[in-house]
């Protein structure tokens, strides 16, 4: 079945504290098609965390549609999950029980754990299934956040800057471990994949396609295809196509101010 | 001789200079004494605050037939709790009331708590009671309360209960609200279920608070089973006090209070240990 993603025309706003209608989002369309890695990029307040929640669901939209393979993000599903900024992990849950927690409700506790365990060592953390949340740093945090958004089988994964808490050298290892679960997983079932980031480095090495957005209001400004080759690299960054790219987002978010 | 290690002060780097500077600060016998600080210095508290109660009699500022002596509550203590033993039933009596009131109204408290916490037409609702409530001291209530029950044990758990409900309610509540927002959206991410949020998410988050009502629970419940047996009781820890203050057997009076204090302080301390064992867990900040 296809998790291809259309946007269609779609708009947020919202009253702020004093009443003012903010518009987040306006007359954004968009069409992801199934198994793309999508980068949203843009300055804050470009309404990029505000399409990635619409398209989980956590924020209604006020006019226009998001569909995923055909059927609107409205009705809840399980077919897309979040891999939060901050890792979310909950401190009352040993780390394989955090991975678990997703899919309990519908699978029992035996199953979302044994599955939750195979996830772990998909992020390379096996041997701290019993650790505490607390007791691993914030890479490890964050491997356990993107364990638990896979374990229940999204066809769409959606990530909201989930490595900007990370130092830089942690991040890039991060981005080619997150590369590496992509491939892996894409190996069994399509997985679609939106990512939000302010790094223009970040979005070049990751993406197939990244889409520049400009704010007040949120808007796309432009899609920039990626064709560089995958499976990626470090020395990508190192070659003139990715320069180039880069050169050509940073002049684009520069006129935004 | 080749191997043997001789190390002028020259050759030493920062780390072991600092070391040796330490090492000569530190007292042989200290080493013991640090470790257990806080016994050592708890019990010399103790030492203290008995010697001065000693001290008044001694210079005459303490009537021995209107005040306990040390020496004496010390013989009541041994003869009431293990050469006669007399005072078990009543220590039985209390025990059974505050175990009933207190287990009944930490459930109550928990229960609502939770509930007030996250319904807001509830909190709304009930706050001006909860707020009227906690603010009157239930003593006000006893002699209603007696009129109705009686001198019997209904009477004094509903006091108990009373007692500790106000404490666990609020704490509950506050938990409930403080859960962090970031939880709740990621739950919703996972289309939970309304009673897994509660039970996953909301409950979980309030423990911390719920357990810090306890610990204030404890000590209003006490107070709430002495006041009780005070006024009103054939038996138990505060209707032996009362008896014995009023046939002058002071000695008598204060074992009790003595038992009553231990009591309290045993009970306060097996709430803070799970609390502390649930922050370490947990990785929470605490006092330390």
């Amino acid at each position: 079945m296809s998790s291809g993603i259309v946007v269609d025309r779609v708009s947020i706003r919202y009253p702020d504290t004093s009443g003012q209608e903010v518009v987040a989002l306006e007359n954004v369309s968009l069409d992801i098609p199934t198994g793309e890695f999508v980068v949203l990029v843009g300055r804050s307040g470009c309404g990029k965390t505000s399409l990635l929640n619409a398209i989980d669901g956590l924020v209604s939209i006020s006019s226009g549609e998001i569909r995923i393979g055909g059927r609107s993000t409205a009705e809840a599903s399980h077919d897309r999950a979040m891999v939060f900024q901050s890792p979310r992990l909950l401190p009352w849950r040993r780390v394989i029980d955090n991975v678990a927690f997703g899919l309990e409700a519908r699978v029992g506790k035996k199953a979302a754990r044994e599955r939750a365990a195979e996830l772990l060592a998909l992020v390379g953390l096996s041997g701290f299934e019993r650790h505490w949340p607390h007791q691993l740093s914030g890479g490890m945090q964050q491997r356990v956040n993107l364990a638990r958004a896979l374990v229940v089988d999204p066809k769409v994964l959606l990530l909201d800057e989930p490595f900007s808490a990370l130092d830089a050298f942690t991040r890039e290892q991060m981005q080619d471990e997150l590369l590496r679960v992509w491939r892996k997983q894409n190996e069994e079932q399509a997985l679609t994949m939106i990512f939000v980031t302010h790094d223009i480095g970040e979005a070049l090495y990751l993406a197939d396609r990244v889409v520049v957005m400009s704010p007040r209001p949120g808007r796309v400004k432009e899609i920039i295809p990626v064709d560089l080759p995958r499976p990626r690299e470090a020395a990508v960054r190192d070659t003139e196509e990715f320069q180039e790219l880069a050169h050509r987002m940073r002049t684009l978010l520069e006129g935004d101010h | 001789m080749s191997n043997s290690v001789t190390t002028s002060p020259a050759d030493m780097d920062d780390a072991s200079v600092s070391i040796a500077v330490v090492g000569r600060k530190l007292p042989r016998r200290g080493l013991f004494f640090h470790k257990n600080r806080r016994l050592f210095l708890g019990i010399a508290g103790v030492i203290v605050f008995v010697a001065v109660w000693q001290l008044l009699f001694v210079v005459g500022f303490l009537n021995p037939v209107l005040v306990g002596s040390p020496a004496g509550t010390l013989e009541s203590l041994v003869n009431l709790l293990f050469v006669k033993g007399t005072i078990w039933p009543d220590v039985g009596a209390s025990g059974l009331e505050f175990l009933l009131g207190f287990t009944f109204g930490v459930t109550i408290g928990i229960v609502l708590g939770l509930l007030i916490g996250r319904f807001r037409w509830l909190d709304e609702m009930s706050d001006p009671l909860v707020s009227a409530f906690y603010a009157t001291p239930y003593v006000a209530f006893l002699p209603v309360i007696m009129l109705t029950f009686g001198i019997s044990l209904t009477s004094k758990v509903i006091i108990v209960m009373w007692a500790v409900f106000f404490p666990v309610l609020i704490n509950t509540i506050a938990g409930v609200k403080n859960t962090p927002r970031e939880f709740l959206t990621l739950s919703q991410s996972f289309n939970t279920s309304k009673l897994r949020q509660f039970t996953e998410i909301l409950w979980p988050s309030a423990i911390p608070y719920v357990l810090a009502g306890l610990r204030q629970a404890v000590g209003r419940g006490l107070v709430g089973v002495l006041v009780a047996e005070l006024f009103f009781a054939n038996n138990g820890i505060g209707f032996f006090i009362s008896k014995a203050s009023g046939s002058y057997r002071m000695n008598d009076a204060f074992a009790a209070i003595v038992i009553t204090a231990v009591a309290g302080v045993a009970l306060v301390r097996i709430v803070g240990f799970v609390e502390n064992r649930l922050a370490v867990r947990w990785g929470l900040s605490t006092k330390g």
